[in-house]
């Protein structure tokens, strides 16, 4: 028998324990998505051409607390909707859907937000069984399923969820949390950031044409490894350093300016999310209990076409700088660099591992040495190439001085121990990051071994 | 044939049944007992499994139109099926081991559902009384708390809406129990710094902690044999040696606890060294670098054929191999397994934390496995019972493929694999000492270790105590073949059935667009039953017969087996 003071100790699952449950006998309305009779009914969309300027597809996974906040960002789209330029397609999962996730063309629906929808959204929508919101498989065929429908010339895939940057873990003796996107409450799956690298790949085989924007709309997501592992798969990057808040990417503001112009190219479209992400939380208190307050916020967009050559260049630091006179400098640097994970402030109080401002740290660390020494004149070099040449777009929100130090990458910082699993990705086939940190870690260990 | 797989493996014949083509449907004529077709219909219907056993004994009972013979057959099945996982002795502490077999069957779209069985659980309670023989009331209290019943599990007063609850099904109401269980042995993980026998005790006696699914059942036993681990370090250390360590999660315990034993010499220390070492995580120098994974893959892949030879079970897959497939080797973290068959990329993939722990244990080095062939000789001993075990996966995958069929993946695989697995290392125990040297030593460090071992005592107890072991102990989250077939069949069913109502456009749009038979054969079973409304109507018809002739190669004898 299990007392119920045991759960209630717990943390909440599906949101809290009581509405979690309460939520089960929710599902009639979701599936449905019968509109009410009080608001006005969306008319199907008028007969478009055959190729849109623009796909915007968003994967919308609220199984997990986040729910509600995926049908707020959903009734945000439906403000302006898919016009005959631009077809925005989503598709909603949330705990309450017993398994059976909606796919919809999003239509724009004259009702406020705010509006009777208890469904969570007005557009005419399909049921999907069985449907695995945390499988990356079922994320292409997502993608399959929009361009088939709605043809475009350029494509931007959204990624909606919990997000968890770092790198992967795992293993026979699994010794922690695994790290990806897009966890699915109900079937305890998620992505992995390799699976996002295939995904991407597997969509571009599938639609017959690169993704040209790829977008996290998750937490600590824009990070060296994560960008460089699906680097093949989209021209252009949009991530967060630091988590996101609550309500996300402000759909209907990036929406009304890619509908206003859209024949704007995929470089464009990925700087005017970071633009309406920063305008958005300058404007509005971070949440509705921050009395006001605004979020430490990040968004950045990368061009993944200059990752190889960002590598060359993070090798080219870590050969100088990584050498016992400089390593007093470096761990000290490593403790002032800007740390993420909102709550945190920029200072690293965890025994667990972090992510940190590349630049930031690289500024840090150069600092007080000789301006002409190897190891500043390369550290300068690739602050520079990663504001001028890897960054399309990088706008922090500071809610104090600290997150002003934001430049848009992330790498991660183990403090005591090295997660395994990290040399598996292609970031550490192709840069010494992995032997900075082992080396920072063990000063006997020998970078390039 | 698929229930007759160990039966293969024990006779040394399971490489060489995958390549026997798939039987065809019996034309079976025989009579069926004295019900008559539409008295067998209604008794399933009614939820009878001995009217499902008699059903699907007799060709000739099912229905001559193939729609309605697959959704019959579906239920018969289900039912079956059903029957026999509640008639199988269970005991009481495996109580989640039944729970995630249950959710597996009585779950929303599943057929049980058609004869009232879910989605909510309950009505199996009054079902077993009716059907089960050995309705034991130990069985029911089991199956009572096994469905996560409100009373089972709360008592008077639970954390959530009963009403709610009772709508919910098995799955959903673990997705909740193990959602707050994790939470909770995540935070025991990275915040409590406590170690001593006192608080072991405290958390091996909490009771939401036996609501972790799989995945935290393996982290919770680590965590476990990590507080023992440390605490006994600690007592054999002088309590200034503790600064800096004891006031650490126990991850950081047990990485900092093993510098202190580094190098011991006396005979206590050095055993609480191997123990550190084996639980605790890798250092730098003791990682698997992207370029020396690369290396030690193509090192193992030469060297494992190697260790097969000599052994009949190891012949049988270097035969697979001889005869044309490819062995494609990764070392990868593999997500809470020391191996897997990818089907969709033909490599065999070994979990790099099973190799790290191994290295760790023996004070090896990467570069040590790489250098020294005696070293890396004996890591491929270590390994080559799972490797062994995924050659009998992909040997499946590939006798499917010629044969062109579609197969879920089962129990029945798993009781095959395992079998060959089993055979291999009986016959390495006895015949190579070096190998046994291996396997003898890292059994108290490693649970690899131990489990090879035990899936080799099992095999040796005889086939029924090894069919227990794989489908209550090991792979109770898979289904079995009929519980695979019964699902597929349903939903195939299902789609059909829906599509004869479909408007023509909507109809066009699927045959000219959707999933094609190439697809649809490679995909798992959620693939298939979350795209079954894409795929087109042929393909779609094609997996269906497949489901039916296998269930028709039962009842023919199974000929293709033996």
């Amino acid at each position: 028998m299990l007392a119920a003071a045991a759960l209630a100790l717990a943390a909440p699952v599906i949101g809290a324990p009581g509405p979690a449950l309460d939520s089960l006998t929710e599902k009639a309305g979701v599936v449905g998505a019968v509109p009410p009779a009080t608001a006005p009914v969306p008319s199907a969309p008028a007969p478009v051409p055959a190729e849109r300027e623009w796909l915007v597809m968003v994967f919308l996974n609220g199984r997990s607390d986040l729910g509600p906040a995926a049908k707020r960002d959903l009734r945000e789209m439906e403000k302006i909707g898919s016009t005959d330029k631009v077809a925005v397609t989503a598709e909603l999962g949330l705990t309450d859907d017993r398994g059976e996730s909606v796919r919809m063309l999003v239509v724009k629906d004259a009702a406020s937000v705010s509006a009777s929808r208890p469904e969570g959204y007005a557009s005419p929508a399909v049921k999907v069984r069985s449907a695995d919101m945390g499988s990356w498989k079922h994320f292409v065929d997502f993608a399959r399923w929009s361009y088939k429908k709605y043809p475009a010339k350029k494509v931007m895939a959204v990624l909606w969820n919990h997000g968890s940057g770092r790198l992967d873990l795992g293993g026979a003796d699994n010794s922690g949390a695994e790290l990806g996107i897009a966890y699915d409450e109900l079937t305890r799956n998620f992505i992995r950031n390799k699976q996002l690298g295939m995904a991407l790949g597997e969509i571009e085989k599938a639609i017959g044409k690169k993704i040209s924007v790829y977008a996290s709309d998750a937490c600590l997501m824009q990070m060296a490894g994560v960008a460089y592992e699906i680097k093949d798969g989209a021209e252009f990057i949009v991530g967060s350093e630091e988590s996101i808040p609550p309500a996300g990417f402000p759909y209907n503001r990036i929406l009304e300016a890619l509908t206003a112009e859209p024949g704007m190219n995929g470089e464009k479209l990925s700087a005017l999310l970071v633009d309406k992400f920063h305008d958005y939380y300058n404007d509005t208190p971070c949440t509705e209990y921050s009395d006001g307050a605004r979020c430490g916020a990040t968004l950045s967009a990368l061009r993944s076409s200059a990752l190889p050559e960002f590598a060359r260049r993070l090798n080219d630091w870590v050969s100088a700088a990584a050498i016992p006179a400089n390593r007093a400098a470096l761990l000290e640097a490593e403790n002032k660099a800007l740390s993420f994970e909102n709550g945190y402030n920029g200072r690293d109080t965890s025994y667990n591992a972090r992510s940190k401002d590349l630049c930031d740290f690289v500024d840090l660390a150069g600092r007080g040495s000789d301006p002409d020494s190897p190891a500043r004149v390369k550290g300068e070099a690739l602050k520079a190439f990663v504001a001028g040449r890897l960054m399309v777009s990088s706008r922090p929100v500071a809610k104090d001085e600290d997150y002003k130090r934001a430049t848009g990458l992330a790498v991660y910082f183990p403090k005591l121990i090295y997660d395994a699993s990290y040399d598996e990705n292609l970031f550490s086939r192709d840069s010494l990051w992995d032997d900075f940190l082992k080396w920072k870690l063990d000063p006997a260990y020998r970078i390039g071994r | 044939m698929r229930r007759r797989r160990y039966k293969a493996a024990a006779a040394g014949l399971i490489f060489q049944a995958c390549f026997l083509a798939f039987p065809a449907f019996p034309q079976s004529q025989a009579a069926y007992g004295t019900a008559g077709p539409a008295d067998l219909e209604a008794a399933i219907n009614a939820g009878d499994p001995a009217a499902a056993r008699e059903f699907l004994s007799h060709a000739a009972a099912a229905p001559g139109d193939p729609e309605k013979a697959a959704g019959l057959t579906a239920k018969a099945l289900a039912l079956k099926d059903l029957s026999e996982l509640i008639e199988r002795r269970w005991r009481d502490e495996q109580e989640a081991e039944l729970s995630r077999a249950l959710a597996l069957r009585i779950d929303l779209n599943t057929p049980l559902t058609l004869m009232g069985l879910g989605p909510a659980p309950e009505p199996l309670l009054p079902w077993m009384g009716k059907y089960i023989h050995n309705n034991t009331q130990h069985k029911k209290e089991l199956v009572a708390r096994a469905i996560r019943q409100w009373a089972a599990t709360f008592g008077n007063d639970g954390p959530a809406n009963k009403d709610d609850w009772n709508k919910a099904t098995i799955r959903e109401r673990n997705v909740f129990l193990a959602y707050n269980a994790a939470d909770m042995l995540t935070r025991l993980v990275n915040r409590d710094t406590r170690t001593s026998a006192e608080f072991q005790a405290q958390v091996r006696a909490e009771p939401m902690l036996k609501y972790l699914d799989e995945q935290g059942r393996g982290r919770y036993q680590r965590y476990l044999t990590q507080l023992a681990a440390a605490e006994a370090a600690k007592a054999r250390l002088e309590p200034d040696k503790l600064e800096g360590i004891k006031d650490q999660p126990i991850e950081q315990q047990m990485y900092l606890l093993a510098e202190k034993f580094d190098n011991s010499r006396q005979r206590g220390d050095i055993s609480a060294e191997r123990k550190l070492d084996a639980l605790r995580q890798s250092r730098p120098a003791e990682t698997i670098s992207y370029q020396e994974n690369r290396l030690l893959a193509d090192k193992l892949r030469a060297a494992l054929p190697r260790e097969l030879r000599g052994t009949e079970a190891g012949g049988e897959a270097l035969k697979f191999y001889r005869s044309g497939a490819k062995l494609s080797l990764a070392i990868e973290s593999c997500r809470n397994c020391y191996a897997k068959y990818e089907p969709s990329t033909g490599r065999i993939v070994l979990d790099s934390e099973m190799i790290q722990q191994y290295m760790r244990v023996n004070n090896l080095t990467t570069a040590m496995v790489l250098e020294n062939a005696a070293v890396l000789s004996a890591l491929a001993k270590y390994v080559s019972p799972m490797f062994v075990h995924e050659s009998a996966h992909q040997a499946l995958h590939a006798a499917a493929d010629r044969a062109g069929v579609y197969r879920p993946y089962t129990q029945e695989d798993e009781i095959a694999a395992a079998g060959l697995e089993a055979r291999y290392t009986g016959e390495k125990m006895r015949t190579d000492m070096n190998f046994r040297a291996v396997f003898l030593n890292m059994e108290r460090n490693s649970v690899y270790a131990r489990k090879r071992i035990e899936v080799m005592e099992r095999y040796r107890g005889g086939p029924s105590k090894f069919d227990r072991m794989i489908r209550q102990v090991y792979y109770y989250e898979l289904p079995s073949a009929e519980a695979a077939e019964a699902r597929i069949l349903a939903a195939v069913s299902a789609e059909l059935e829906r599509r004869k109502s479909l408007p023509a456009a909507e109809l066009a749009e699927i045959e000219n667009g959707g999933i094609g038979r190439t697809e649809a054969m490679k995909m798992t079973m959620q693939e298939l039953l979350a795209a079954a409304g894409e795929i087109k109507t042929p393909a779609l018809k094609k997996i269906r017969a497949d489901m039916l002739a296998s269930v028709a190669a039962r009842r023919g004898g199974d000929k293709a087996a033996v």
